[in-house]
Formats: C-alpha cells, structure tokens, sequence
C-alpha cells in the first residue's frame, strides 16, 4: 500500500493548523536545544579561560570575586597582597611559573593590566599575532579585541570599583581620572585566547605600580621582569602561579590557606558554579519537558478533532477497500510529517536561539562561547520525534475506529 | 463506444449475488429492536443492472452496505457466487471490496487535495506501492472515457458534474464486476444527473459488470433492467418488476 498521496493530501488540508502544529513542535524542540547547547558552550567557554590560570593567590576575601577579578576581568576592588607573596613564591621551588596580576586603570573601556611579558604570553605558549611583546615600561600589547592600534599611545585612567565599562568607548569617569603623566605605547597585538583578557590592555606590571608611586619593584631600572629584587614590594591584588606538579598545587593552596590568603584552583570554583548551574539547567529542562508533555497533548487534541471532521474520508477509503490499517497510516503518517518538520525546524531554532544568547553573553562578558550542534541535541530531538510519534498513533487508532457505514453517513 | 477504457485486462465474468433471508437488526435502547431491512430473498444475475427505489429510509443504502460488505447482517447469508461475503473476515472483506465492487456515492467524496488522476488511481494504493504502468494507463483512458479533459486539475476546482465523473472513474479502475451506487445523480442538476446516469450504465455494460443503483430519481432507474423497491426495510412486490 502507499498512503504516501493521502498523506500529503491531508497535510495540505491541513492549512494554518499544520503551520501551527509544526511551530508547537519546532519550538518545544527549541527550547530544550536551546539550553542544553548553550549550558555546554558556556562551560566549555568559561573552562578554557580558566586554564591559563592554575591556582590563583590573592588576600583573604571571595573566592568567587578573585576568579571573576582575575579569569574573567570582572574588576573589583580586590585586598591587595603583600608584596613579599610575589618574592616568596618566585623562589619556591614547587612553583613553575608566577606572575603578577595588577589591574585598576582603564583605557577606552579596556582594563589595563599590569603583569610579566612571560604571563602575557602565556608562559609562552602565545606570540604576538602583531608587533611584538612588551619590553620595557611604558610599552603595551593589546588582547586581539582590544579597539586600541599597535602604533598607538594613550595615557590610562584610574579605574573606580563597580563603573561599568564598555570596551572601545571612554566614560566621563574615565576622562575625569587620566593619568596624564602616563603614557604607553602599544607595540604588539596578542592572538585571540576566546576569554576576557581579549579585550584586555597588558603593560608590564612596573609601569602600574609607577603610575601609583608605589616604585618599580627592583633595585635599578634596567629591565622588567623578575628578579624583582627592590627591597620592599609594592602589593597586588593577585598572583597567578603555575605549579610544577599536580601535588605542588594541593600543597601550595593548603600553605596559602594556612597563611590566611586567597588560595584557589579557578577550574575549582568553576565546578561550584555549574554545580548550581547545572541545578538551575535540570529546573530548566524538566520545566521544558513538561512544557513538551502539553505540546503533545495540545497537538494530539487537534489531530484528533481533525480526525474527527475528516471521518467520512476515512470512511469514504474503506468504501474503496481500503484496509484499516491504510487508514490509520495515513492519519499516522501525517501527524508524524508534521512532527518530523519540526523537529528539524526546532533544531535550527534552537541553534540560532543558543547562538544569540551566545553573542549577547561576549557582548558581555568578552567570553567566546561558540555554539555547535553535538550529538545531545540531535539525541533529543530524536527523542522528541519518537515520543510524537507514539502520541500521532492516538489520532490513528481513533480514526480508524468505529463503523464505516456510521462515518459515511457523516 | 471505445471499449478498452472500461473493460479489465483479463474480465473476470460478473457473479450471481444472492440475498437469502437477510435482515438487518438495529437494536435500540429502551425500545423494541429496529428492523432496517428484511428480505426473503434477492438473486441478481451476473451483469444486471439493479435499480432499488423507495423513499428516504427504507433501507435502501443499508442494502448496498449489506452488499458491499461494509455493514454485517444480523441474520441471513450474502454471496457472491461461491463467496459468502457476512462470513468473511474484515481484511478479506476489504480485499474483496477492492478487488470486486466499486462505489459511487451521493457527494461525491473526492479528496479535494487531490489531482483527477490521483483521486481515480485512489484504489490502487490500498494494495502496491507504485500503481502498475498499465494501471495508470488505464486511468487515463477511464478519465477520458467520462469526458474529462485535464488529469492533473485539482479537485476541488471541479463542478459538482465533473466531480461524479471522476467519481465513477475512480469506482472502474480496478474493473470492478459489481457497481454500487448510491444516489448518484441526487446531488446533481437534472442536465449532468442525466449524462452520469448515461456514463454509469454504459460503462457498466460495457464491461460486463453488475451495477446496483439506490435512487429516487425515475429517469436513472427507468434504465434499469430490473428495478426492486423497499418499503420500511421490505420488498414491495407490487412496484418491484
């Protein structure tokens, strides 16, 4: 047999209740796509960024604000360290790599970061995709995002707590607290990292402590970079260590936690907030599946009614000698037509939903967060073709009931 | 009269349908069952054309069910020469009923979506996917025959006229050897019920076939070689000839 003419004959009879039915579907496939496929671009956007970051130090306060601070940019007044930690850890042998984060001053929107050439280069494992790395004071490199040109000179300003910054614009706050004696260089362009730092302006953190009046950190004025052998260190809101060894790690947050001090792994905080996350995305998606359930049972309903008006059709079919089971195809394949067509249309959706919260979340917050289609999603979407599938059988089975001779006598 | 369009490949000859002591008994709530139909017994020989008369009611399209199988009888026996058609299962009544009887009815029941040549190859997708290629010819030759002149015109855009053509169409392609018709031409002007009436005898003589007509209408059963009529559910034998 081949109901496949009926079928189409009876979508097309179908008109603005089929467009209907699709766009319940397509949305209700939407949604669940939409979040699944955002939570793990989010993850996977947020992770990355946090690797260039090891174990974190700052004074005693919020772990979750010295991570926001210092991953994610999101500047804060944050306690500053002594800046003896910077010495003592440079000299600890479980410790690869250290390098300190200084932040405070703005230019344009963009924070100006203070740290080594050796950290803006991600203990080397990025060169600059423009120009070259910063030599001595009062040079910069810019992340790849960054609106300012190598070649160009600017004078930072003071940066306030909580001001809100949009990169590529000064505020008249910042023009209010220009550094006028300050003036960098922009030298080179760094590729981009898909994290915040894209946006962000790197100078060697001696030029920060100088525009401070806090000194240069070493005994001359011949270079930058550790040593930093001055005899007192000026202080810092944070310190990124790269430890030689998983063991090193765990030892070195315990001593610094011991010693009163902000010790943390950002990977680790970051698994606290998709713990929430993630409690916040099963809320979501059980809210979404229920919203599904009643797709399904709004679309069966109207099946069913149309069903209903076509019942001297369907009887008119068995007339002709059309077996019952012809019949419950038809109204079966029909259904489940619809049922496919937006299944696909919501997958598109809600790819395209997922991609502009994507794009307003860089917007703002700097964090890449590409968007991809994984086998979850088309999981789901399978799952939900299955399940409307079954339900299209309901419609079927009741259509193909009953008495021909009591369906054509209308 | 070009003979090929209605006439099967290989025609199977028409049958001797016999109804003996056949009644259809509707039982009602509260009240005392309803007899739609009692007949002693009716024999209609292979290629007649069988006119059934009587008012609204009397049973006439609960006999063309009784016939064409769609409906069981409560008592009686309904065969079609060897066949016993109440005693067949229903998959094998719907075969029976593709393969054997074709049906035209008062409105029509075209699937307005449809093209002409998809609504009249309708009975050859309840058995195989792909309808043969001498199927297809077939439907075209059939469309012609009832005077249509575009197989791919929509339905819908028929006049109520063009419509039961297609309808009769539909009822011969499989090359049916029993016709039921159920008040075709009541739907229809006096003009175009008079020229289906043409097509649907003609065509049914032509191919050797029985033909079962249900109507009131005295110009469609003046053309009958027999005529029954029923009266609350019986045969009267006074306006039967």
């Amino acid at each position: 047999m081949n109901p496949i003419p009926m079928i189409l004959a009876d979508l097309r009879g179908l008109k603005w209740i089929g467009v209907v039915i699709v766009a319940l579907v397509a949305i209700a496939v939407a949604v669940g796509i939409a979040l699944g496929a955002q939570e793990r671009a989010f993850r996977h956007a947020s992770a990355t960024a946090a690797s260039d970051f090891p174990l974190v130090i700052g004074a005693a306060g919020s772990p979750t604000q010295l991570v926001l601070s210092t991953v994610y940019l999101r500047l804060d007044a944050l306690p500053l360290l002594d800046g003896e930690t910077l010495r003592r850890y440079g000299a600890d042998e479980r410790v690869a790599a250290v390098a300190p984060i200084a932040f405070g001053d703005v230019v344009r929107g963009h924070p100006v970061i203070g740290t080594t050439a050796d950290f803006a280069s991600r203990w080397g494992r990025l060169a600059p995709s423009e120009g070259r790395m910063f030599a001595e004071e009062g040079e910069a490199v810019v992340g790849s995002a960054a609106t300012i040109a190598v070649g160009e000179s600017f004078s930072p300003s003071h940066g306030r707590a909580g001001s809100a910054a949009h990169p590529g614009e000064a505020d008249p706050e910042e023009k209010a607290h220009v550094h006028g004696e300050v003036h960098y260089t922009v030298v080179g362009r760094m590729p981009p990292t898909g994290g915040p730092w894209d946006r962000a302006v790197m100078v060697p953190v001696e030029s920060v402590w100088e525009t401070h009046g806090l000194g240069n950190g070493h005994q001359g004025e011949d270079h930058i970079g550790a040593p930093f052998d001055a005899e007192k260190l000026p202080g810092l809101p944070a310190l990124v260590i790269k430890p030689k060894s998983f063991a090193a790690a765990y030892q070195l947050r315990a001593e610094g936690r011991a010693k009163g001090l902000g010790a943390l792994f950002p990977a680790e905080v970051l698994v606290e907030l998709y713990a929430v996350l993630g409690d916040v995305g099963r809320i979501l998606k059980i809210a979404s599946a229920l919203d599904d359930g009643l797709v399904f049972l709004a679309v069966t309903a109207l099946l069913v009614t149309v069903g209903g008006l076509r019942r001297r059709r369907y009887a008119m079919l068995r007339a002709l000698g059309a077996p019952r089971r012809f019949v419950l195809a038809t109204v079966w394949g029909s259904a489940a037509t619809l049922v496919a067509i937006g299944c696909l249309l919501g997958l598109g959706l809600g790819w395209a939903a997922a991609g502009l919260v994507s794009h307003l979340l860089t917007a703002e917050t700097g964090l890449a967060v590409p968007v991809r289609l994984e086998a979850p999603d088309f999981l789901w979407a399978g799952l939900v073709f299955l399940a409307g599938s079954l339900f299209a059988l309901v419609p079927a089975i009741v259509a193909g009931r009953g008495r021909v001779v009591d369906g054509l006598a209308g | 009269m070009p003979n090929i369009a209605v006439a099967p490949e290989a025609p199977a000859p028409a049958e001797t349908l016999t109804l003996d002591a056949v009644a259809v008994v509707h039982a009602r709530k509260g009240n005392a069952p309803f007899e739609a139909l009692r007949l002693d017994r009716l024999d209609v020989a292979p290629a007649t054309a069988l006119g059934v008369s009587g008012p609204s009611g009397a049973g006439k399209s609960t006999l063309l069910h009784i016939v064409a199988g769609l409906a069981l009888p409560s008592e009686g026996a309904v065969t079609w020469g060897a066949t016993r058609i109440d005693r067949l299962g229903e998959g094998a009544r719907d075969r029976w009923r593709r393969e054997t009887v074709g049906f035209v009815f008062q409105d029509f029941h075209l699937v307005d979506e449809l093209s002409v040549l998809d609504n009249v190859l309708l009975p050859a997708r309840f058995a195989a996917f792909r309808a043969a290629p001498a199927l297809r010819a077939r439907a075209h030759a059939l469309i012609e025959r009832v005077g249509l002149a575009d197989p791919a015109r929509r339905a819908a855009r028929l006049s109520r006229g063009e419509r039961q053509r297609v309808a009769v169409a539909r009822a011969l392609l499989m090359g049916p050897r029993l016709i039921l018709a159920d008040e075709p031409t009541a739907s229809l002007d006096a003009a175009n019920g008079h020229e289906v009436a043409d097509l649907l005898v003609a065509t049914a003589r032509e191919s050797g076939a029985t033909l079962i007509v249900a109507a009131h209408d005295r110009d469609l059963l003046a053309r009958m070689d027999r005529v029954v009529a029923l009266r609350a559910g019986r045969l009267d034998p006074e306006t039967t000839r």
